[in-house]
């Protein structure tokens, strides 16, 4: 095998944090711009409230109570991850796991409430755009839950195995996801409480 | 030995595009079958539900998800034997049939898939030209006529959105900033092939009652279309935008991490500034684009109102998300044929682009207008009336920085030592084009003009020059100017040189009498030309012909040369840039030694190369001391 070929595989560890930064990043603006999207079309059609059809009396809003709770959880998976991170960083190995066990075990939570809520919501078809907002924002919330997921087994894996020794931009690059699915929950939550 | 040759036949197939293809459409039947049990009378969510497992079935046969798994769970990391594996290495032509990471065989796949959606596309627009030659029905009814410009429509967008940045952005690009890759080489393959699993979920439509909105595809007609060909149309859009968001912030990361030394952004050659300011562009707008399509299906499935007004949903919603893509993807597809452009002038008029630096603020500059000019496709809508003064200006004012570019390349070409090729001739027909496009496009930015022009046939000569005469000329400009290095041969240049006149003459007879139809008072969407127009349409028919006679001068120029064409040099066209330097076909790694770079690409006065060989550099102050 020639050098050159070698050096194909052998990306430098500069290099490779780079990359893994910038292609979460974009990801990340890609995303929220989808989120700014969502907002921008409830704030629209709230504005113009179409013939006054824009929510059906027996449009209830989604409950108080599970949304909180579910937001709760969201900020300490948030702040579990960061505490998780802060070790990797300080001991270049995997940190304390349980503390990332902790704030996946919330997003897992997190996924099933936001998908019981969007389940549970109870209004009937036709939806009017109101009940159209709150269920596509319940369900774009899920999904962003059910990716976060995702990433968090894969590097449940990775802490598993012990590959996260001298790969500790992982943790990092992660954590911009994870932190960004944190904050794009509350604002969707949020928007969902000023529509009510 | 059978059971040699079986194991071996087995391992070439799984997984590849054949392994994804049957358990795909083993995907589709099971989703399909699922919901339909579920839920029997609700067809677009049965239809949605086999898209669905076509799309992730079809990734697990191709072994997209492989390498994810093997992130997350395997006990080490990727050896260099399994790397060079899924980069193609010794696969020969199969490669480009499987999940192939090599950003030169996601660049041939990307090439190949954008000619044959350009011929499909094609085979629609001569469908549209032959029914509109004369007055009355010859062919089609209404509906499947519509359904074949909704298609040409989409299949030409499709194309020219991917026709640069797909094919030379994977395959050139790279190598142009003196990387041994893409910066993310499994996701480059995953963004082709989300593009390719996107194609028969399209097709489709043609079994499912098409889609008769156009491809613009409006809300509230979308929700209200009773064939479930519709959904095939937000499904495929929904994945095409996908690959293209995976595709750009690939791009995006390769040129900002990737570059090899020496490459700064000053020494940029312009063409990486046009496909990476066009991503970053697409990276912006698609979102919008997406959120729109999933509002249609939600509405289509769900029976929500984001669309419908009694329920208190609103079409202006559909247009403001459509149109903030819509507007951008024009620039989109113009900023990388525009640098192809700048790129081909250069070396043809072996000189340094005139003005490099201000052609590159004049295209940042395009692309910051251009996110704001959406809601001048709204003017006659209806919509509110208050931002209409700010949006005209801001189209206006792109047309300075447009302008900009028709200075650069006129100051290019100025005394210049010009080398007629025919790169160089697409670039000649894409000023000569873009000019017309550009001028026309002013009456229809303008408020009071758009008002008696909207909705006509002068919009749609308007946007063919814009899209077809200027963005496709810098396509073929590129085509034809990096065959060589792509493909190791040589196209027949007086068949190229056919092709153009062909195209050229084809194209300004075609359009330029629609602009004439349209000003007569012709309207866009109508399946019958009504008597007044009739002269103006046959005219164009026929200049159409010359057009088909130039595509089918194409594909048989193509097909020579890939049979007997001559091989090529490594620098065919003493080009400076960095692609030059490699040898022709180009091996897998790139770069035998990685440069280092010295100056910039368009030193065409200086006899120094732009760039020398790592080694050399580091064994400068050895010999020094």
């Amino acid at each position: 095998m020639s050098t050159a070929l070698e050096q194909m595989h052998e990306v430098e560890p500069h290099i490779q944090i780079g990359r893994a930064r910038s292609g979460v990043i974009m990801l990340i603006i890609s995303d929220a711009l989808s989120v700014v999207a969502i907002l921008a079309a409830g704030g629209y059609l709230t504005a113009l409230n179409v013939s006054g059809q824009f929510r059906d009396p027996h449009e209830h809003a989604p409950a108080f109570v599970p949304g909180l709770l579910l937001a709760i959880a969201m900020v300490l998976s948030g702040l579990f991850y960061f505490w998780w991170e802060r070790g990797v960083k300080k001991n270049e190995n995997a940190g304390q796991p349980l503390l990332f066990i902790l704030s996946l075990l919330l997003m897992l939570v997190a996924l099933v409430g936001q998908t019981w809520v969007a389940v549970t919501l109870g209004y009937a078809e036709p939806f009017h755009a109101y009940a159209s907002l709150i269920l596509l924002q319940s369900w774009f919330t899920s999904v962003h839950f059910l990716l976060t997921a995702i990433v968090g087994i894969l590097l449940l894996g990775r802490v598993i195995r012990g590959r996260l020794v001298g790969h500790g931009y992982i943790v990092e690059v992660s954590g911009y996801w994870w932190y960004y699915t944190v904050i794009a929950s509350l604002l969707l939550w949020l928007f969902s409480l000023l529509l009510a | 030995m059978t059971q040699t040759r079986r194991s071996n036949l087995l391992q070439a197939l799984v997984p590849s595009v054949v392994s994804g293809v049957v358990l795909g459409v083993i995907g589709a039947l099971v989703f399909g079958a699922i919901i339909a049990r579920a839920d029997p009378d609700n067809s677009d969510a049965i239809i949605v539900s086999a898209y669905l497992g076509w799309t992730l079935l079809f990734f697990v046969g191709i072994g997209a998800f492989n390498g994810v798994w093997k992130w997350g769970f395997a006990r080490h990391e990727p050896t260099a034997d399994e790397s060079l594996h899924i980069a193609g290495h010794k696969q020969g032509l199969w490669r480009y049939f499987r999940y192939t990471t090599d950003h030169k065989v996601v660049g041939m796949q990307y090439l190949a898939t954008v000619l044959v959606l350009f011929f499909l596309g094609s085979l629609g627009a001569f469908m549209i030209r032959l029914e509109q030659s004369t007055p009355g029905a010859i062919f089609f009814n209404p509906s499947t006529y519509n359904t074949i410009v909704g298609m040409h429509g989409i299949l030409m967008i499709v194309s020219t959105i991917i026709m640069v940045s797909g094919p030379f952005g994977n395959f050139v690009l790279p190598i142009m900033i003196g990387a041994r890759d893409m910066a993310f080489p499994r996701l480059n393959a995953l963004s082709y092939w989300l593009l390719f699993s996107a194609i028969p979920v399209f097709l489709s439509t043609l079994f499912l009652g098409g889609f008769p909105t156009g491809w613009t595809g409006y809300a509230p007609l979308a929700d209200q279309v009773l064939t479930p060909g519709m959904d095939a149309y937000c499904f495929t859009i929904i994945l095409f935008a996908i690959s293209t968001t995976v595709a750009a912030l690939n791009i995006v990361t390769t040129v900002l991490v990737m570059r090899t030394k020496g490459m700064t952004l000053a020494r940029l050659p312009i063409f990486v500034w046009g496909v990476i300011l066009s991503v970053i562009l697409g990276l912006t707008a698609f979102p919008s684009f997406i959120i729109s399509q999933v509002m249609v299906l939600m509405d289509r499935i769900f029976e929500t109102s984001f669309f419908i007004a009694a329920f208190g949903g609103s079409n202006w919603l559909y247009e403001h998300l459509f149109w903030f893509m819509g507007h951008p993807e024009v620039y989109v597809i113009a900023l990388p044929a525009m640098a192809v452009a700048a790129e081909v002038t250069a070396v043809f008029s072996r000189k340094s682009i005139f003005g490099l630096r201000l052609l590159v603020g004049s295209l940042i500059t395009i692309c910051i207008l251009s996110i704001l000019v959406w809601g001048h496709h709204l003017y006659t809508s209806g919509a509110n009336t208050a931002l209409d003064g700010p949006y005209m200006l801001d189209t206006e004012l792109i047309s300075i920085p447009t302008g900009v570019f028709f200075l650069v390349l006129v100051g290019t070409l100025w005394r210049g030592k010009l080398w007629v090729t025919v790169p160089l001739l697409f670039v000649a027909g894409m000023l000569v084009n873009f000019v017309i496009g550009g001028i026309t496009g002013i009456f229809l930015a303008d408020l009071p003009t758009d008002q008696i022009l909207h909705g006509g046939m002068f919009v749609t000569a308007h946007f063919h020059f814009t899209l077809v005469g200027s963005m496709v000329f810098g396509f073929f400009a590129g085509f034809y100017f990096w065959f060589p290095k792509m493909l190791a041969r040589r196209l027949d240049p007086l068949l190229g040189k056919i092709h153009f006149w062909l195209f050229e003459i084809g194209f300004l007879g075609t359009f330029i009498a629609l602009f004439y139809a349209g000003l007569q008072g012709e309207p866009r969407w109508s399946a019958n030309v009504a008597p007044p127009f009739a002269t103006a349409n046959l005219i164009a028919s026929l200049f159409a012909i010359l057009i088909a006679a130039s595509v089918f001068t194409l594909v048989y120029n193509v097909v020579i040369t890939v049979i007997r064409g001559e091989p090529a040099v490594a620098n065919e066209w003493g080009g400076k840039t960095l692609e030059w330097t490699v040898p022709t076909p180009v091996p897998l790694e790139n770069f035998e030694e990685l440069p280092v770079v010295t100056s910039t690409p368009y030193d065409y006065g200086s006899p120094e190369p732009a760039a020398v060989p790592e080694k050399t550099v580091e064994a400068q102050p050895q010999l020094e001391s």
